[in-house]
């Protein structure tokens, strides 16, 4: 490979980066930051910081499905429930979002919610 | 090759570090349990009595349950509770609000708590295997029959507000538990399987927190 073809690569993908990621980075900071206090049990500033996600890409299924777990953790049911809808509506297929939904509707459905999570799908390590 | 051989390393970590990695992350969380019922708004528990389907002989099923579930609501929810046996037909009886609303005592909220229960004991044979390890023991245990007392209890519990007769609490119980000793009391049974139920009721009840797991999506 030529250094002029090497160079040309590099030069691509730094620009293809810089189009696609520009808009990117924030949000990911955003999601990130969330999922930071969440870790550190900071539930409202996880709340703050996925709704900000939500105003600038409501299409984020990242921001529905983690403010639907805090909603859950604040014993909002409601407010997770939609929120778990909304992130189904938007990747239907996506199944940690499904084993969510599953387990938050055992939590809820009285009779349901001694059993078992069940299985994750195949989890990476 | 070998010149060009840094910026092809760094060429494939950018593109590892863009294309790659987790997308989610598994936590640990004390979620609370769901209640439609708010405790704090009762003055007043009253156990009504339970349809007994099956109980041993000589054994009050529906006063042990009033002593002991009693004296748990009491602690837990603060409020007084009694005892006021109400003549259920069947269970169609706990889906009448009118039923309930008319049983009334007075002013201050009551929480009815009925339904319908069952004690069993039953002998149960088992064949006791042999592992690896007996085979080389000359004292293990042999190859045979051996009994066991089993006893289960069922429990189908409503709990209903005085004031509207809506059912605030529907749930089933079962618990069973095998004793070795074939003449186990019915009364130490139900103390044990009751401990079991008393954990699963009260969560709901209280909103109890308990440990889950949930996914947090990263992108």
């Amino acid at each position: 490979m030529s250094k002029t073809t090497l160079a040309a690569i590099v030069l691509a993908f730094l620009g293809m980066s810089l189009v696609s990621g520009c808009a990117g980075p924030h949000i990911k900071d955003q999601i990130g930051f969330g999922i930071w206090a969440a870790d550190n049990d900071l539930w409202d500033e996880a709340v703050f910081r996925w709704k900000k996600v939500l105003a600038q890409d409501p299409q984020s299924v990242a921001a529905h499905n983690n403010l639907a777990v805090a909603y859950e953790k604040k014993g909002l049911w409601e407010d997770a429930r939609k929120e778990y809808e909304a992130a189904l509506k938007l990747a239907p297929g996506n199944p940690w979002v499904k084993l969510n939904f599953k387990n938050f509707k055992d939590n809820l459905e009285p009779g349901k919610s001694d059993k078992k999570d069940k299985a994750a799908p195949d989890e990476k390590k | 090759m070998r010149k060009n051989s840094p910026a092809l390393f760094s060429l494939l970590a950018v593109l590892a570090a863009c294309g790659g990695g987790d997308t989610y992350r598994k936590i640990r969380v004390e979620l609370p349990a769901y209640s439609s019922l708010h405790p704090e708004q009762f003055e007043q528990v009253v156990f009504s009595g339970f349809l007994v389907a099956k109980e041993p002989e000589g054994f009050d099923l529906n006063k042990e349950i009033a002593e002991y579930f009693g004296s748990e609501f009491e602690r837990k929810l603060h409020c007084r509770v009694t005892v006021q046996r109400v003549a259920l037909e069947s269970e169609e009886v706990f889906r009448k609000p009118d039923f309930w609303r008319s049983l009334a005592p007075g002013p201050g909220r009551v929480l009815y708590v009925t339904g319908k229960a069952e004690l069993t004991r039953e002998t149960r044979k088992a064949i006791l295997g042999r592992t690896k390890a007996d085979a080389e023991d000359p004292l293990a245990r042999q190859r045979g029959i051996v009994e066991r007392t089993l006893f289960s209890l069922s429990l189908h519990l409503c709990l209903i507000r005085g004031d509207s007769g809506e059912v605030v609490l529907d749930r089933d119980f079962k618990e069973s538990k095998a004793y070795t000793n074939l003449n186990q009391r019915a009364d130490f049974a139900f103390y044990e399987l009751a401990q079991r139920v008393k954990t699963k009721l009260f969560r709901p009840i209280l909103s109890e927190e308990r440990m889950q797991e949930r996914y947090l999506l990263l992108k």
